[in-house]
């Protein structure tokens, strides 16, 4: 079946470690970028989505309201919106848009995630001001593992004790992105990184050291989705989405799960596969989630790219740099570039269909996969530069 | 019970070199307490009465530690409660070198305990009385008790 949707625009807000400004800012210069990029005006724009969805109080978590960014932008006639909460992973905003799109519910769709930093948000917020501990949190935060790198860091000792993956394997993913990342002028991290300097860094929750954890920045991400039928006079090349899927595996819980040596990415690859004529091999870049090291190992795995417990060596032997096998989080990953937190995955794979990643530029790419989430919040989309 | 701190203040060690610290059992002022709620009191009441109480299903093999309402395993609608040993082998763990939660100090040791009496139960743990370095995926632990609140911590058997 034709691809029913497509990523028309893209758009950045700069990225900085302190920006001093406002998530609705960092929000709408991504999105002005996006809708420019795509060659449409603000009155073109009839859908908008946003991820995570903004409580009350909010969270250091999440982004503006919705409200704030329809109205900062001047989104008049809205025919879809929604805000999305945190499962499955963050591309669930971006699938629903698809979906919505796909159905003739809009016909471009704003999509956005806008990022401040948020170390404190690993910790838990809910509760009685830390005091008291419901529902599920209660067999989670007394032991300090509610969230963060010590909700996922079992996940990777697990792996490591099966499958014999290395902290040096873990290092090589950092190293990978590191390098990316130093040709991509977007980054944060430009200088060049180390086995040495990585194995002497501190540890944060072993078996992940500081630099294992994708590296907080503030700024912002916005797409546009467009139905099939919107895309023609437009001015950019679309990125089609041939396949999408989502997959919590066989549960909902962080601790629940049987085997923590793969995550919901494995059925999201079942699922995603089955979908399409395109296979593993056919990709030409992945940009896996990363926000933390392991999560690629993992990510590349899960998606039957390599074997179960090849993946740590598969960054090793350096096969996921540009003259690799398979060029794996080409804009830097979230450990390079900074955590904008997933929305960058797609828009590095359009750059990449595009031809237009620069020096980290896949030559005739034409399948690109964007994956974010991890552990049971997982989701991947599979682009393409021609419509298939 | 004596609150002992490890020796908290205490770099880790440099690099990847083996932590061989002991963490005992910590001062539990200012972590979150639980919140029994129906369908979990048992297991909070149990714990802090020194029991490991699971709700388990009349009807079929299910048991759970989480807050539940009937079976969903099988159709049967109401769950009883069985008692099982503290005891159970290390799935998987982690180190934390910085706190992850209110009222907890580094280092401390995350681990998820499979019990030996219901293995789908997977409990999320500290695990203290331990060199930091021995503690792997495997390992065979038993319960320590808190009563209040009520915790459940585990140790090497």
């Amino acid at each position: 079946m034709a691809a029913a949707a497509a990523i028309t625009g893209i758009g950045y807000a700069r990225i900085a470690r302190d920006s001093e400004r406002s998530a609705l800012d960092l929000a709408v210069e991504a999105s002005r970028n996006a809708i420019a990029d795509a060659g449409l005006a603000s009155h073109d724009v009839d859908g908008l989505v946003t991820f995570p969805e903004r409580t009350s109080p909010p969270t250091s978590f999440q982004g503006p309201p919705i409200e704030s960014v329809q109205r900062a932008l001047g989104l008049a006639g809205l025919a879809y919106w929604q805000s999305f909460g945190t499962g499955p992973g963050q591309f669930g905003a971006v699938l629903a848009a698809v979906h919505a799109a796909a159905a003739g519910a809009a016909r471009h769709i704003l999509a956005v995630r806008a990022h401040k930093r948020q170390e404190r948000a690993y910790l838990p917020i809910r509760g009685d001001g830390g005091g008291l501990a419901f529902d599920e949190d209660a067999y989670t935060m007394p032991y300090g593992a509610a969230g963060g790198a010590a909700r996922l860091a079992p996940w990777a000792a697990r792996h490591m004790h099966e499958y014999g993956t290395t902290q040096e394997h873990l290092g090589s993913v950092v190293l990978t992105c590191r390098d990316y990342a130093a040709r991509n002028p977007r980054a944060y991290w430009h200088e060049p990184l180390t086995m040495a300097d990585y194995l002497s860094s501190p540890w944060v929750s072993t078996p992940f050291k500081r630099l294992d954890c994708d590296y907080p920045v503030e700024g912002a991400v916005a797409l546009i989705i467009s139905a099939a039928g919107g895309t023609a006079g437009l001015a950019s090349r679309p990125a089609w989405v041939a396949a999408g899927a989502q997959a919590a595996g066989p549960g909902l819980s962080w601790t629940q799960w049987p085997d923590m040596t793969r995550m919901a990415s494995w059925q999201v690859a079942e699922r995603l596969w089955s979908r399409t004529h395109l296979r593993p091999a056919d990709v030409d870049v992945a940009e896996l989630y990363d926000g933390f090291s392991w999560l690629a190992i993992c990510w590349l795995e899960d998606m039957r790219f390599v074997a179960k417990g090849e993946g740590g060596p598969f960054f090793a032997e350096g096969r996921a740099r540009l003259d690799g096998d398979l060029p794996v989080c080409t804009d830097g990953g979230q450990l390079g570039m900074g955590r904008i937190h997933g929305f960058g995955k797609i828009a590095q794979a359009v750059l990449q269909l595009r031809g237009e990643a620069g020096p980290n530029q896949k030559p005739g790419a034409t399948v690109a996969l964007a994956c974010a989430g991890g552990g049971p919040q997982c989701a991947a989309l599979l682009l393409t530069g021609e419509r298939t | 019970m004596t609150a002992r701190k490890p020796s908290a203040q205490a770099p880790a060690p440099p690099g990847t070199a083996p932590d061989r610290r002991i963490v005992t059992l910590p001062d539990l002022t200012g972590r979150a307490r639980p919140v029994p709620e129906p369908g979990s009191a048992a297991f909070w009441n149990g714990l802090a009465a020194g029991r490991l109480v699971l709700a388990a299903c009349p009807s079929c093999s299910f048991r759970t530690h989480l807050p539940a309402a009937g079976c969903p395993s099988c159709p049967s609608a109401v769950l009883e409660q069985a008692e099982v040993a503290a005891s159970g082998v290390l799935y998987s763990c982690t180190v934390c070198y910085r706190e992850f939660g209110p009222g907890l100090t580094p280092p401390y040791i995350v681990g998820l305990v499979d019990l030996d009496e219901a293995p789908s139960c997977r409990l999320v743990t500290n695990v203290v009385n331990a060199v930091i370095a021995d503690v792997r995926p495997g390992m065979p632990v038993r319960g320590v008790f808190s009563s209040a609140p009520p915790y459940l911590f585990f140790e090497p058997a």
